[in-house]
Order: C-alpha cells, then sequence, then structure tokens
C-alpha cells in the first residue's frame, strides 16, 4: 500500500501529459490526408501483479506463502511497426513473515520479523493481434527483468551483514487480452512466467530447499487509458 | 559381603540412638541434616569400596502391562528373599527392590527378569556426573560464551523466559538459607556439628522452582553438599548482568533442582549418623539409575522444558531409555552428557548412547577453548552435538582453558580439604568436562522454547542445522562426525534463523 500511489500514478501522470496534446490536437480541423500515417499508440497503465514464486518452499517457510500481490505501472508504446509494441513497466511487492528453519521435515518460523521485498522492471515488446472488429485485443510477447530484491530484519537483532540488498537479471514472456471499456480506456488481462535464474540458493532457505529460481508465474490485471490506435 | 553389609546396618540402627540424643537434649539444635536410609547408606558405601557401578541388592523393575498384584507377587516369590509388593519402592511404572539376601544385583535382575510377569529388571546402576574439578581459585574467564557469541545471541533473546523452565538432574541445588546438623567422623570419633547451607547469591530462589530430592531426604528441599549441580545450574542459568560473579546462558529461565545424585558428603553424614566410623571411601557416592528415572519423570510431570544430565555410565538401561521417551512424549527436551572417557577406553556412555533413538534427545561431547575436541570428550556415533567444556590440557596456570561458574567454594566443602564443610560460600570455580558442555546445549534449548519453538524434537534439529561441523564429516548427506556430531552450537544462528537468500 504504502508504494502503490508512486508506481501508479506515475505512469498515469505520464499518460495524461501524453494525452493532452492529443486530444488537444484532435479537436483541431484537420485537412483530409490519404497519406497521412498512423500515430503510435501509447498505453500506459496501472497493474496489480499475482506473483507465484518458482521458489515456492522458501517464500512458504518465511512468508506463510509463495504468492505476492504487486502493483505498479508501465507503458506500452504500440504499432511501432504494424501491430509490434514495445514495454516499459515496475511494480513492486513486499510482504513480512518471520525468518525460519528447515528441519528437514518442516520450517519452524523463529518469530524474527523478516521483510521481503522484490522491484522487477521489465523491458520488452510484443504483438497485438487485432481482429477486424471487435473490443478484444490479444497480444503476445516478451522481456528481460531486471530484479531489484531484498530481505531485512531489524537491526538489532540482525546486522547489516545479514540483510540482503541485491539485483538479478532475468527474463518473461508473457501473453493476454486487452479490452476495450470506452473509446480511452482499457482494461487488459495477462499471464506471465518470470525466469531469473540462480538468484537464490547459495545460501538460507532457499539453499535448505534446493530452490535456485526467484521468478515464476504471475497473473496481471491492468487499467489505463489508450491513446493513439 | 553379606556380612559387611549386615553389619553396617546394624551399626547403622544402633547410632540413631547416639545421633539423636545430643539433638535431643541440644538447645536449639538446627534440624538435622537429609539422611539416605541406612541400607541405602551401606549400598553406596559397598559399591565405592568394591568399585561397583551398581548398587548391591538394588535392581529396578517393570511388570508387564496388565500384571496384576497376585502376578507381581508371584514374580516376586522367585527371589529368595521372597520380598512382599507392598516392600517395593515404586516410582510410577518402575519399582526399585532392596533385597539384602541377595546383593549381586545382576543375579537378582536375571531372576527377576526372567518371569513372566515381568516387563525387564535390572541393577540400579551408579552414574556418575561428568566433570574433572578443578580448585584453582584464579579469575574466571568465560571464553566458552564468547566462543559462542552468546551477546549476539541475547541481542535476539535476551536471557529466554522465566515461563521456561529448566529442570537439572544432578547433585542439587541449595534451595535454602538454613543450617542443619549433621554426624561426621572428625577423625578419631563420631562429632555432630552445624552445616550452614545457603542459596547461591547469584542463582536466587526466586528462580529456583518445585525442587526434589530422589536421593538422600526425598523431599522439597534439595541441599547441594558436591558443587556439581550448582555449576551445571550457573552455565545455564546464572543471573547476568549484575555485576556479580558469571553469566549464565538463559539467565531469565527458571531452574528446576531435581537431586538424584548423592555426594561425597551426603554419603558421609548419613554413614556417621548411623553409627559409622571412619571415613567412606573418597569416592563414595553416585547418581543411583532408580532415583536418575525418577528425577526425569518427576521434571517432565511438574512442567520443565528442558531437562540436563551431567551424568552417565558405563551400563545400558532400559528405566533411563523409558524415562527419556516419557520426557520427550511430554514435550521435554533432554540434554545429556557424551561422557569423560575418551582417555580411559572410550567406553560407551548411558543414558548418552540413548540419544541418537529420540529426536529431542542430545548427547553433548565436549570443546576445549582452542575449538578442537575435548581430550577427555567420549567420540562415537551417539555424539550429537558439542559445545565448551573445557580441558586441562588446553589451559594455563591461571584455569583459562575451563569453564568457571559459581558454585560452592572448595577450599570450605571439598572432602580432600577439610573435616567439616560449609555450603553457604559461593565463589567462582573453574570445572571441566561434558558436564559442563551439557548445559550450554539446555541453555540454547531455554532460548529456544522462550522464542517459541513448541517440539523437543524441533530444538534438536534446530541446534542440529544451525550447528557448525568441525573436522571432517562422514558425508555430505549426513555431515557429522563421531569426534563433535552435528559440529559446535552456534546459539545466534539457531535464534535467528533464516532468511530466504541468507
Amino acid at each position: 500500500m504504502r508504494v502503490f500511489p508512486r508506481f501508479v500514478l506515475l505512469p498515469l501522470a505520464c499518460a495524461c501529459v501524453a494525452l493532452v496534446p492529443r486530444v488537444a490536437a484532435a479537436e483541431e480541423p484537420q485537412a483530409p490526408s490519404s497519406t497521412t500515417r498512423p500515430a503510435i499508440g501509447l498505453h500506459p497503465y496501472a497493474i496489480i501483479d499475482g506473483n507465484t514464486m518458482a521458489a515456492s518452499s522458501s517464500f512458504e517457510a518465511v512468508l506463510g506463502t509463495a504468492t505476492l500481490l504487486g502493483y505498479g505501472g508501465g507503458v506500452d508504446v504500440t504499432d511501432l511497426w504494424k501491430h509490434l509494441f514495445a514495454r516499459v513497466a515496475v511494480t513492486h511487492a513486499t510482504k513480512e513473515g518471520t525468518r525460519a528453519i528447515f528441519t528437514g521435515t518442516e520450517a519452524v518460523p523463529l518469530g524474527i520479523p523478516l521483510t521481503v521485498s522484490m522491484t522487477p522492471i521489465e523491458i520488452g515488446g510484443g504483438w497485438r493481434f487485432v481482429p477486424a472488429k471487435g473490443r478484444i485485443v490479444p497480444y503476445a510477447g516478451a522481456a528481460a527483468l531486471l530484479l531489484s530484491y531484498k530481505e531485512t530484519s531489524p537491526v538489532p537483532p540482525a546486522d547489516a551483514s545479514d540483510n540482503v540488498s541485491d539485483s538479478f537479471t532475468g527474463y518473461e514472456v508473457f501473453g493476454g487480452a486487452e479490452f476495450g471499456l470506452s473509446k480511452w480506456l482499457i482494461a487488459a488481462g495477462e499471464a506471465q512466467y518470470r525466469g531469473v535464474p540462480n538468484a537464490i540458493g547459495d545460501a538460507g532457505l532457499s539453499q535448505a530447499f534446493s530452490e535456485t529460481d526467484l521468478g515464476g508465474f504471475t497473473v496481471r490485471f491492468t487499467i489505463g487509458i489508450r491513446t493513439g490506435r | 559381603m553379606r556380612f559387611r553389609v549386615g553389619a553396617a546396618c546394624a551399626a547403622l540402627l544402633a547410632s540413631l540412638v547416639i545421633v539423636r540424643a545430643p539433638r535431643a537434649i541440644g538447645q536449639e539444635a538446627p534440624a538435622p541434616a537429609p539422611m539416605m536410609s541406612a541400607e541405602r547408606t551401606a549400598a553406596f558405601i559397598d559399591a565405592a569400596r568394591r568399585s561397583l557401578d551398581y548398587l548391591p541388592g538394588e535392581v529396578i523393575v517393570k511388570f508387564k502391562p496388565g500384571a496384576t498384584r497376585d502376578g507381581q507377587q508371584r514374580a516376586l516369590d522367585a527371589v529368595r528373599s521372597r520380598p512382599s509388593v507392598d516392600s517395593l519402592e515404586w516410582a510410577g511404572e518402575i519399582a526399585v527392590l532392596r533385597d539384602q539376601l541377595q546383593l549381586d544385583a545382576r543375579v537378582l535382575a536375571e531372576q527377576l527378569g526372567s518371569q513372566p510377569e515381568v516387563e525387564y529388571a535390572e541393577p540400579n546402576y551408579l552414574l556418575h556426573h561428568m566433570s574433572t574439578p578443578n580448585d584453582t581459585g584464579y579469575a574466571p574467564r568465560q571464553w566458552n560464551l564468547q566462543a559462542l557469541d552468546m551477546p549476539r545471541a541475547w541481542d535476539i533473546t535476551a536471557g529466554g523466559s522465566a515461563s521456561i523452565i529448566v529442570a537439572v538432574v544432578d547433585t542439587g541445588i541449595t534451595t535454602d538459607n538454613t543450617t542443619r546438623t549433621a554426624a561426621t567422623w572428625n577423625g578419631s570419633a563420631i562429632q555432630t556439628i552445624s552445616v550452614p547451607f545457603a542459596v547461591n547469591p547469584d542463582l536466587p530462589a526466586s528462580r529456583l522452582v518445585t525442587p526434589f530430592d530422589f536421593v538422600s531426604g526425598f523431599g522439597t528441599t534439595t541441599l547441594d553438599t558436591d558443587g556439581h549441580g550448582t555449576h551445571v545450574s550457573s552455565t545455564i542459568g546464572e543471573e547476568t548482568n549484575n555485576a556479580l560473579f558469571d553469566a549464565g546462558i538463559a539467565y531469565k529461565a527458571r531452574i528446576m533442582p531435581v537431586k538424584v545424585c548423592a555426594s561425597y558428603w551426603d554419603v558421609q553424614f548419613s554413614f556417621s549418623a548411623s553409627g559409622g566410623r571412619g571415613f567412606v571411601p573418597p569416592d563414595a557416592g553416585g547418581c543411583p539409575n532408580s532415583a536418575v528415572a525418577q528425577g526425569i519423570r518427576y521434571a517432565a510431570d511438574n512442567g520443565a522444558k528442558v531437562i540436563n544430565l551431567s551424568l552417565g555410565g558405563s551400563s545400558p538401561s532400559t528405566a533411563q531409555l523409558d524415562a527419556l521417551n516419557y520426557a520427550v512424549g511430554k514435550g521435554v527436551f533432554v540434554a545429556i552428557a557424551a561422557g569423560n572417557e575418551k582417555l580411559e577406553g572410550n567406553p560407551v556412555s548411558f543414558p548418552a548412547s540413548y540419544a541418537q533413538q529420540i529426536n529431542g534427545v542430545m548427547a553433548v561431547g565436549a570443546t576445549n577453548r582452542s575449538g578442537n575436541r575435548a581430550s577427555y570428550s567420549n567420540t562415537g556415533s551417539y555424539v550429537e552435538i558439542a559445545a565448551p567444556g573445557g580441558d586441562s590440557r588446553d589451559s594455563d596456570a591461571s584455569g583459562s582453558g575451563f569453564i568457571w561458574q559459581s558454585t560452592i567454594r572448595p577450599s570450605v566443602s571439598d572432602p580432600g580439604r577439610v573435616l567439616f564443610p560449609v555450603f553457604d560460600n559461593y565463589t567462582e570455580v573453574a570445572f571441566s568436562g561434558t558436564s559442563m558442555a551439557s548445559p550450554h546445549v539446555a541453555g540454547l534449548a531455554a532460548l529456544l522454547f522462550s522464542q517459541g519453538i513448541k517440539t523437543p524434537a524441533q530444538v534438536e534439529q534446530i541446534i542440529k542445522k544451525t550447528a557448525k561441523l568441525i573436522g571432517t564429516p562422514e558425508s555430505a548427506a549426513n555431515p557429522r562426525n563421531d569426534d563433535f556430531g552435528f559440529g559446535l552450537i552456534q546459539p545466534r544462528a539457531a535464534l535467528f534463523g533464516l532468511g530466504i537468500k541468507k
């Protein structure tokens, strides 16, 4: 909740800035021209992600769940060439749990607070399968991931060296469909598979569980504004 | 043999009059010190003189479930003295039989054990505490707690919780400031003396709960006439940050003194009070297996979450195993000294060797100040964990390689030094042994329970998983070895746990 406004409002603000001159331009009389190139579209949106971590045992041991909710925003730049689009998106997921020990048969929580935070930045693109008519547009794509990952316990009892602040690179593939709610408003549902290999597993509970990937499956819902086509 | 014990018994009975007379006419005579029965005293002395590892004429017997009273009597009739069921000393499911006609307890156990109504019968073995006293008197150095990084562990759980009770099944801890009369041998005659006792100022009575004496007084007051039990208790939970003596690991936990070991003085007082003339053998005393089993069950029944057993012997005992299983079944974690006989042939030590069978019981080996295995510390597949125990071979003249804790001052209580001991004077004393290592693990277990860990099995697994292996592991799948078990305990790591990545 604390970070939701930061990641949602920023893209929306950008969208508004981008939208205003286009709307204004649309209101001005234009000379008909059969040679006018279609403008690229700009789709800024807010994001709610449900991330189910591949390292499910490790996350369940600490957080009690392997699913984290993420919030953020992004922008798709559409019609770069035909239906090709580019994407930049940022989300942030954080959850509090407790440090634990895996006994070999069970994970035993020790009551020491531990906050896990992940901030993936997605840079990629895809193809929109625009139908001849209708309001649903399927799409698919892939992206590179830059994942900022943190584990933090209060100091004391933790030392600074006990906490983790690191970043990793990975990838994602995604597919979904957008639905035009109105001329300007669109919603979308999307599924992602993320891979962030060898980010964990060298120590901690992930080592005990032999889990190395900070990726997983993500279900994403977006709502945003459509400009251009 | 039979004559000797019989004569001793007669002398003991006769002497009751001798002892009581001066008390009857004395003015403001303090209460007598707790005393063992004449039979039990004689058995201790006889065992010491003959270097027996059991009390002569005593067996522990457990009848099969469903055995009727008539069936039990039928089984007892197989013994030459034909004891009655009523004459047995019962402690829960087990009973102690004392037979003055057959003093070879192994024969008695065999006779009884072969009866169909009997589940098992075994000699009442004598266990011994596992420390080597050192009375150097030099300033204390608690390298042991520093080696374990205890200050950072206390950042997480500062001394544990008063809701956690650690039972010290040992020579007792003095629970009252009191003076008792006792008879003793002054070198030429029996003399009645006043023996003052005081509570350790660094382990106040407010932290001692539900004491019980199973060996000398059979009551709810325990008096330590040895110092071992007090030293062990001090490692577990001596008051800390009070500018007095030393620190203890779980210094907010409460301690349950359970006396199951008779000291030299317990035997000497009882012997002299019964009219026995002379000194009892220097190594008289010990921990009857029946008392140990009773003490373990008592602790489990009275709220202990942790039991420390800094004692052991070389004879297996089903009664011990039963008692340990009973305790763990009640949610109690048990730490046991692995034994100090590495240099004497490294025999398997009991009850330590039962630890590998029970998840929730750990056998503890000792490390020295250099972090190596202490020279005396037993090795074997049953050693599960290691903790500082000190070692004279890794120490300088100041005693810096020993474990220093507060206990009774040896210079006024050691039978090798004084004829008339007092037990109201405490100081920091250096001991070494797996007796000293075990309470480190018991203290850590108390901290883990304080932090919310629920079961003894979880405590054991956490301690194992976070231990620092020393030496070469047996295999990657079994990261232990016979010297250190899973390694040296790491209290901070155990209490702090792990995150996902680190």
